[in-house]
């Protein structure tokens, strides 16, 4: 099994996780590359699946990581406004060169409504990952 | 009278040309000690012989981008390669922007994942100063957006000092995005 290094990140909420390369020993990186307070842990204990997604959602639970899905609700909602503003933006072109949205723009601002209330209802990464982008 | 005995003595080893032996003499032999990357040598009379040989180097070759001006006498050994530093990387590396995964690397001692898609990478030995070039590129391919690979100081906890250098995949909005690879190269 790999082994990290894990520590708070000194200018956020999240984890910051150091992986070594192997030229030198991980004592040595904790040491050169880590700030006072960084652990070694195995990999194993890094979040998995969806959650991998989330990295800025990883907080430290003690000696182990854990997803904290106020802030994976804060990762997605900003990568969603922020995709919508795209789809946005290419709604006002079309709509000044003349050329029909294929979603009327309430249908549109509805959908926007129901997704952002079902990442703020979202108790996992899982049902956060599901919820697609604005099309 | 001891005078006239011992010349006696001396007369009896001379040979019909006047020489003595060597047994006639209080010094009869020398000692040859063998020095550094010699061997042999040791007690030889007067008039005998010793041989010492070369127990070091007895051939010179030149590898792939060396020259070797003689084998013998003064040697001149040259690196005849590149050997400029400013036109070879420092430091290289290559790993996932997601997960875990460092692929290779040179001078490289860790990659600290700081937020989705901001990396700090850390050299094993320090560059020679902060006035490096960084180069670098990204496989980020989602949706219409633009992502570039920054590097710098220029936002919270940024470095890019002779120690470490912070490297970020952003989209043209500014926001981190997390790409399946990153790659950067330092010169200086």
């Amino acid at each position: 099994m790999a082994q990290v290094i894990i520590y708070k990140n000194p200018n956020g909420a999240n984890v910051c996780v150091c992986y070594p390369t192997g030229e030198i020993s991980i004592q040595e990186v904790l040491t050169k590359d880590c700030p006072p307070g960084a652990i070694i842990v195995d990999d194993s204990i890094l979040p998995q699946g969806a959650d991998v997604q989330f990295f800025n959602a990883w907080v430290l639970d003690g000696s182990s990581i854990k997803v904290d899905i106020k802030n994976a609700q804060a990762v997605k909602l900003e990568q969603y406004n922020s995709a919508a503003l795209q789809v946005a933006n290419q709604r006002n072109l079309n709509t000044l060169a003349g050329i029909a949205n294929t979603v009327s723009d309430a249908d549109w601002q509805a959908k926007l409504s129901s997704d952002r209330a079902a990442i703020s209802a979202a108790t996992t990464t899982e049902q956060l990952i599901s919820i697609e982008n604005p099309l | 009278m001891t005078q006239a005995l011992n010349l006696a003595n001396f007369a009896n080893t001379l040979n019909s040309s006047g020489q003595t032996s060597n047994s006639g003499l209080q010094n009869s032999s020398v000692n040859v000690t063998a020095g550094t990357g010699l061997s042999g040598g040791g007690s030889v009379p007067l008039g005998g012989s010793v041989t010492l040989n070369n127990a070091g180097v007895t051939s010179v070759s030149a590898g792939t981008g060396i020259s070797v001006s003689s084998s013998t006498g003064g040697v001149t050994i040259q690196n005849t390669a590149i050997t400029d530093p400013q036109t070879t990387a420092r430091a290289w590396v290559l790993f996932s922007g997601i997960y875990s995964s460092i692929v290779k690397s040179y001078n490289v001692s860790s990659i600290t994942y700081v937020y989705a898609g901001n990396y700090t990478i850390n050299f094993t030995n320090p560059l020679p100063d902060s006035n490096y070039v960084a180069v670098g590129s990204n496989d980020a391919l989602l949706g219409s957006s633009n992502y570039v690979t920054a590097f710098g100081s220029n936002f919270a906890g940024g470095r890019y000092d002779a120690n470490a250098c912070s490297c970020a995949c952003v989209a043209s909005n500014g926001s981190g995005v997390s790409p399946n690879s990153m790659r950067a190269v330092f010169f200086d």
